[in-house]
């Protein structure tokens, strides 16, 4: 290792190599934080441009790019609420509250520092560690994975604990969701209600763009809000920060980067899982977990550290065994493989210069992002003052053209926006879009992975439990997620003891009292989309159709719950009780024009041409919209050409992506 | 005399020579779009930028606009190419067995014929793989300890409805092999598995096991003759099992383009594909390339059809 270490040091500090990481980072920041470009796509876009560059280069300005991203998500999850790469769900928990505070700047920089923190700890892992955790990380077959994504999908108990029901339920739909698509056993279209290309499935990405981003600015346009949020810069602001972390943080930054690189080199789990485990384990071993979700530093900490230290345990596999931790990974191994790298132990001697300044980059990326981020974040603060309507419909068109350029298919448009307004109204009847991103997430894993072990029950002498419960780490996997779901109630008991003389009224009481209606409308949401999905179940076989009906006995009960949770509630606490219920008001005709504006916008993309349709609606939404004083006519032209530049710039001269295609332009 | 009888003929043929290259310069005059049926930076991806190097070599005024259309194992992307316009500037790849077995089994949108063949490109042939500690140290071994202990050995396959379970189902057909088959997602899943010891056995493409040579055994290929990355390993012909499988990557066109431009398709990657600069980037890429004409490589589909439907309605 020590002879390749000085003439790494030397390939990184060649001038070329020294601007593909700042270019590469910069990039990757930007490609993170648009909703809807993803790290993995950010990678795989600029693949082809290292055929034509030297090996090391390549690699090294790939590794930037990944990092760039998975950091350039939490800009937007702490800035509009919306988790720019599926990795920085968690982040909007507490990112968003700070925002809401005026401690953007706060925000952003705690993000900055833990993800440069997380990326280090998962370097070092690869540096030092990488052979004997290439080996744990085998011992993770099917049994372990499953058991592994059953304790991700319990944080929801911990997630959503004042509202236990509703989180599991939304969990639950979720899943259920995900099922549409192509059978994992049979290879059959399943849930396709008839409609082919639907035989493709519900891709994470548009619907979390839909149930986040289109959602969001469905609240925002409704709100009566000029602004995004108030903003009042601290000064001193970083080395607050900084001080913060290192101190009272750095247990929770430890976990959560160890955490995050051990999920990172699993093959099957990524950074939506890491950051969220890592969140929650923050919260549990918190002496007030409650602070959680209203803007703590240690929960956009703990996500942030996670899902960078994701990078450097993706790579381990990757490098090794020739077995990718994450999807960014896989393309990374792709483009090592069309140079004709072997990966295996052997790489760190065959071409361990090549690897060694791999490595070593990480470390110097990680260390640059700080600078860069911090250029970037003065930018991006900017945005809150930009009137909340313009915002907000910039919002929509990003979530257009980056729903449709992860897999080129209007379909998903349409899935995003559907999905926003169930988000919306999801949000409306407190059910949890953060559940509901899991399940989708973790529900076809959950599936596959139940589909191998009762494969593998099959062999003689194997049994299902065996199989379920036969290995040390499925174990201990089980005891955390008994651990995880029994939390709430240990932090109600915790909870009850100190606190019983001071408000015992402000917890409970009113909060349940005026919620009647929302259970009930939630109640009905759930039975609703049950029946529609119980229809075609009957149509399925083996696993496929087993697997559905479980789930769909689960929320039938659950939405039956709530409705009669609702009615209970409606006849102790009264009728008249909903309209004090502390919630912002809402502007329903606001609402409704931005979702008719935006599905005309999505129709009329296939007939006029993206930018053409992009144009129409900006401008026509923001005059429509216009909640200033003056004429709007000016600011929405300005809006119009530098949204459309903008996106033209990034999208088509920048990266590439294609935009749809249209009968009448191209 | 002379002259004035030559001169016509000359201009007539200058003439010819001209409205022939105009005629070639005309086809592609804008942007061909490549519709690629998986997702970027994947393997096909790989081998289609390779082939993209070469064709901006000969064909430098036209670029390709690679447009990804990944879901179902392909078949939307297959989809797309069969219903895209028929101008000849959309064409796309596509996967063998995939595509047969999807039309034949999935009510997918296309069928064989929606689409003109250009050529083949990739010829890789399914391996039976073990890990590198494994006691059973050829083909034959696995065969016996399959039969003598009907279930014990768990194989590892991709899929369902892939080349891999075809293979499989070939196999079971001809020589029983009583053993328990686990599908996986993707080949990086199921290399996983075999190398954490959740599966004894797999069938896996050279292209993917290739990565993991280190720590994996070749016991077989099963394909005509042995191939150049893995001159050592037999063929199961060798061994005595008459079993041939692969996964083979080729270049479409929607049915019923312009004659002139399927030829010039057809002969322009045929010239690209007998480049020895492209052969190495493909060697280097660890891409098992063999070149097909598209007629050719037609009817080899069309005597895989009858075997798939067979195989996969008794299932």
């Amino acid at each position: 290792m020590s002879e390749f270490i000085l003439p790494a040091l030397a390939n990184l500090c060649n001038p070329l190599n020294i601007l593909l990481m700042l270019g590469g980072l910069a990039g990757g920041i930007i490609i993170g934080a648009l909703p809807g470009l993803t790290a993995t796509m950010g990678v795989a876009l600029m693949v082809p441009v290292t055929f034509v560059m030297d090996t090391t280069s390549g690699l090294v300005m790939l590794g930037a790019i990944y990092v760039g991203a998975i950091y350039g998500g939490s800009n937007s999850a702490c800035l509009i609420c919306t988790p720019g790469t599926p990795s920085s769900v968690a982040t909007t928990f507490d990112g968003w509250p700070m925002c809401q505070a005026g401690k953007a700047d706060k925000a952003l920089i705690t993000s900055l520092l833990s993800s440069s923190f997380g990326g280090i700890v998962g370097t070092f892992a690869l540096l030092f560690l990488a052979a004997p955790l290439a080996r744990f990380a085998l011992k993770f077959g099917g049994p372990e994975n499953f058991w592994l994504c059953l304790f991700g999908l319990s944080t929801i108990a911990v997630m959503s604990s004042g509202n236990m029901f509703k989180g599991l339920v939304s969990g639950g739909i979720g899943m259920l969701v995900a099922t549409i698509g192509l059978d994992p056993h049979m290879a059959v279209p399943r849930f396709t209600f008839g409609y082919y290309p639907l035989v493709q499935g519900v891709e994470v990405i548009p619907a979390m763009i839909g149930l986040f981003s289109i959602s969001q600015v469905l609240y925002l346009v409704g709100s009566y809000k000029p602004f995004l949020a108030r903003y009042n810069p601290t000064p001193g602001v970083f080395g607050i920060v900084a001080r913060e972390l290192l101190g009272k943080c750095k247990t929770v930054l430890l976990r959560s980067s160890f955490i995050g690189t051990l999920v990172g080199m699993l093959p099957g789990a990524g950074g939506e899982i890491a950051s969220i485990i890592a969140y929650n384990e923050s919260k549990r071993w918190d002496k007030q977990p409650e602070r959680y979700g209203t803007g703590v530093v240690e929960g956009v900490a703990s996500s942030e550290s996670a899902n960078n230290a994701v990078i450097g345990g993706s790579l381990i596999p990757m490098l090794t065994l020739g077995i990718p931790g994450s999807a960014v990974a896989a393309v990374i191994l792709g483009a090592l493989l069309a140079k004709g790298i072997q990966p295996g132990f052997k790489v760190f001697t065959v071409s361990g210069e090549l690897a060694y300044t791999f490595i070593l980059s990480q470390f110097a990326v990680n260390l640059l992002m700080i600078p860069v981020g911090l250029l970037l974040v003065r930018l991006l603060v900017r945005l809150l003052s930009v009137r909340l309507t313009h915002v907000a419909i910039s919002i929509v068109l990003l979530s257009v053209i980056g729903s449709y350029a992860i897999r080129n298919s209007m379909l998903d448009v349409w899935i995003a926006l559907l999905f926003g307004v169930f988000g919306w109204f999801c949000n409306r009847v407190k059910l949890d879009t953060g559940a509901m991103a899991l399940g989708i997430i973790l529900g076809p894993m959950i599936e596959e992975n139940f589909g191998k072990c009762v494969s593998l029950a099959k062999a003689p002498g194997s049994s299902i439990p065996q199989v379920f419960l036969d290995s040390p780490i499925a174990l201990v996997l089980i005891c955390l997620t008994l651990l995880s779901l029994g939390t709430p109630f240990l932090m109600r008991l915790r909870r009850q003891r100190p606190v019983t003389e001071t408000a015992p009224s402000a917890q409970s009481t009113p909060a349940a009292g005026v919620d009647w209606l929302k259970d009930i409308l939630a109640g009905f949401f759930t039975l609703l989309i049950s029946a529609v999905f119980f229809t075609q179940v009957f149509e399925l076989e083996d696993v496929g159709r087993n697997y559905a009906l479980l789930l769909l006995a689960f929320i039938i009960l659950m939405g039956l719950y709530l409705c009669v949770q609702g009615l209970l509630g409606k006849r102790l606490w009264g009728g008249g009780a909903s309209s004090g219920n502390g919630d912002e008001p809402v502007v329903m005709r606001r609402v409704a024009v931005i979702i008719a504006a935006s599905a005309a916008y999505a129709g009329f993309i296939p007939i006029l041409g993206f930018y053409p349709a992009s144009a129409f609606f900006l401008c026509l939404s923001a005059i429509v919209l216009n909640d200033s004083e003056g004429s709007p006519y000016f600011a929405a032209c300005l809006l119009t050409l530098v949204m459309c530049l903008a996106v033209w710039l990034v999208f088509t001269m920048l990266l590439g992506v294609p935009t749809p295609e249209s009968m009448l332009f191209q | 005399m002379k002259s004035r009888f030559f001169a016509p003929l000359l201009l007539f043929a200058a003439v010819i020579m001209l409205t022939a290259a105009s005629v070639e310069a005309a086809y592609p005059e804008k942007p061909v779009t490549m519709i690629i049926a998986f997702t970027a930076g994947g393997s096909s991806d790989v081998q289609a930028r390779i082939m993209e190097k070469y064709w901006n070599k000969y064909v430098p005024q036209q670029k390709w606009v690679f447009v990804y259309k990944p879901g179902a194992g392909g078949a939307i992307g297959f989809g797309e190419i069969a219903m895209a316009k028929k101008d000849g500037y959309t064409i796309g790849g596509i996967n063998i067995p995939h595509l047969i077995i999807q039309a034949a089994t999935q009510k997918a949108q296309f069928k064989m014929d929606d689409f003109d063949y250009i050529c083949q490109v990739v010829n890789d042939p399914q391996c039976v793989v073990v890990r590198k500690d494994n006691k059973l140290k050829s083909a034959k071994e696995i065969f016996e300890y399959a039969a003598a202990n009907p279930g014990k050995l768990k194989v590892g396959l991709v899929g369902p409805n892939s080349g891999h379970h075809l293979m499989y189902l070939d196999v079971k057909k001809k020589y029983g092999f009583p053993v328990t088959e686990i599908f996986y997602k993707g080949a990086a899943d199921q290399n996983a598995a075999l190398l954490g010891g959740e599966i004894d056995v797999m069938l896996g493409n050279l292209n993917d096991v290739m990565r993991s040579l280190e720590e994996m055994r070749v016991l077989a290929i099963a394909a005509e003759k042995r191939n150049d990355f893995l001159p050592d390993v037999p063929t199961l012909r060798e061994q005595g099992y008459d079993v041939l499988s692969d996964i083979r990557r080729a270049f479409v066109a929607p049915k019923g383009i312009p004659s002139a431009d399927l030829a010039f398709l057809r002969e322009t990657f045929k010239k690209i594909c007998l480049d020895p600069e492209y052969q190495k980037d493909m060697k280097t890429a660890g891409q098992p390339g063999e070149y097909l004409e598209g007629p050719a490589l037609f009817e080899h589909m069309r005597s895989l059809e009858a075997d798939i439907r067979e195989a996969f309605a008794k299932k």
